[in-house]
């Protein structure tokens, strides 16, 4: 039964790195029909969700893994990825902590302490995270990578090109180094070769949410109205999900107090341009993810790789 | 032989889970056609899927009809108590209205979540533009026989 179990997680590692997810996914379950409290397989299927934005289940599965092993680094860093995920960061610090106790040479377990500190706002201390991992682990490219998105995040676009093609020397297949190819092409306005990178990460499977979004931009900045839309889906994703409602309900009681106090004054004229304004809000808000998923999936469909790539 | 394992965000589809819409019906519905529709049809969408949630769901719509009475009652006391001019009632009945959205929204993003989940395993779903668009021709039918304090919790 256990070589069995040891089969199936060789086969759920290959498949999360094709970038099959809910084949991974199906296959933990099986794991943990046979075996409930197999804390490695709970802490894949915590990755495999969170990785799908279930991030409630990712959570509950997380804190499966750390009641069967506790001091597991793997399970530690998983729990802190979902914690942050959930925006508890002084949970997630926590677990990163434990992780760096009980393994502190992992360079994996800094580079989570860079993205924490990162949403922070602790620049200084994320690269200093980030340096300390590529120190531990020279020859893994994912260092490499996160320094390259670092310094793409300070628009040093050399430095962040130097260290994405140091990456892609290593693994050539990187989501996380063709994305931020993607994005030093992109602010240069290469965009076919932007393209191109951001294809290839979808293609590796291991691009993922970065290589869509790199997508997304793209076309926001071919297409002024539909990048619109992305960046208000952006700024209101960002927001999470209290404070998106509270966002939207508040926009409409501004709009429908304001034509309530001007209806019987001197600016009543301008209630029914308010109006068709507020329609033309709803109507872009209805139509425009539904144009901007076509568009996508066109060029998705369409795209191939162009000949100097 | 084992039972399959479950993950905690997967929802428990019941026989009837063919007649479950995408949440973005509902909430047009309510919009569209009023409360008496949203709230109801919220509460048997998160009950057909099996939604995970589904108790909370339930819960949240009978807390957004709880609501809609009180601040109903509270719209027809202050307006009586204070002699509210028509502009300040229309103003106090804004807070009903945005109660309400509150609630259907709340109830949009519980029940997208299983929602996607339930599709993304090949459940079944019906399109509610239909419904949708009947309730809206109901309001206005409704609004001449529903009495006014049942027309503010309701519609």
């Amino acid at each position: 039964m256990g070589s069995e179990a040891e089969r199936n997680l060789m086969l759920v590692r290959q498949q999360i790195r094709a970038g099959n997810l809910s084949a991974a996914i199906d296959s933990l379950r099986r794991v943990l029909s046979v075996d409930p409290e197999h804390a490695l397989a709970h802490t894949l299927l915590s990755a495999c969700l969170l990785d799908q934005g279930r991030v409630a289940a990712a959570e509950v599965e997380a804190q499966q893994a750390l009641a069967l092993d506790p001091e597991d680094a793997v399970s530690l860093r998983t729990a802190a990825a979902v914690a942050v995920a959930r925006r508890k960061l002084d949970e997630a610090r926590r677990h990163l902590d434990a992780a760096l106790a009980s393994a502190p040479e992992e360079s994996a377990t800094h580079l989570g302490l860079a993205r924490l500190h990162d949403l922070l706002g602790k620049r200084a201390e994320a690269r200093g995270a980030i340096l300390r991992a590529l120190e531990l682990a020279p020859d893994d490219p994912e260092p490499h990578a996160a320094l390259a998105k670092h310094l793409l995040d300070d628009n040093d676009l050399p430095g962040a090109e130097r260290h994405a093609r140091d990456a892609l020397a290593l693994d050539p297949e990187l989501g996380d180094g063709l994305v931020v190819m993607g994005h030093v092409h992109l602010r240069r306005g290469e965009i076919e070769l932007a393209r191109d990178h951001a294809v290839s990460a979808l293609r590796s499977g291991d691009g993922g949410h970065g290589a869509l979004a790199l997508f997304a931009h793209i076309k926001a900045r071919q297409s002024p109205l539909l990048g619109l839309w992305w960046r208000y889906s952006v700024w209101i994703g960002a927001l999470g999900e209290k404070r998106s409602i509270l966002v939207l309900v508040a926009a409409y009681a501004t709009y429908r107090a304001a034509t309530i106090l001007m209806e019987g004054t001197a600016n009543a004229p301008l209630v029914p341009v308010i109006q068709l304004a507020w329609l033309g809000i709803v109507v872009y808000t209805w139509v425009g993810p539904s144009l901007f998923r076509k568009a996508l999936d066109k060029e998705l469909g369409a795209v191939t790789l162009s000949k100097d790539y | 032989m084992n039972a399959a394992y479950k993950i905690a965000d997967e929802p428990t589809p019941s026989r009837l889970s063919g007649w479950s819409v995408r949440p973005f019906w509902p909430l047009l519905g309510g919009m569209l056609g009023g409360a008496w529709l949203g709230l109801a049809w919220f509460a048997f969408n998160g009950l057909v899927v099996g939604s995970p949630h589904r108790r909370r769901e339930v819960a949240c719509a009978i807390l957004g009809l709880l609501g809609s009475v009180a601040l109903a009652v509270g719209v027809f006391w202050s307006a009586a108590a204070f002699e509210l001019s028509g502009r300040q009632i229309k103003l106090s009945l804004l807070v009903l209205t945005l109660w309400k959205l509150t609630v259907y929204y709340v109830l949009h993003n519980l029940q997208s979540r299983s929602f996607d989940i339930y599709t993304f395993y090949g459940g079944k779903t019906k399109n509610g533009a239909a419904v949708a668009l009947l309730a809206l021709f109901l309001r206005g039918k409704l609004v001449d026989v529903v009495p006014t304090f049942w027309t503010l919790v309701l519609l």
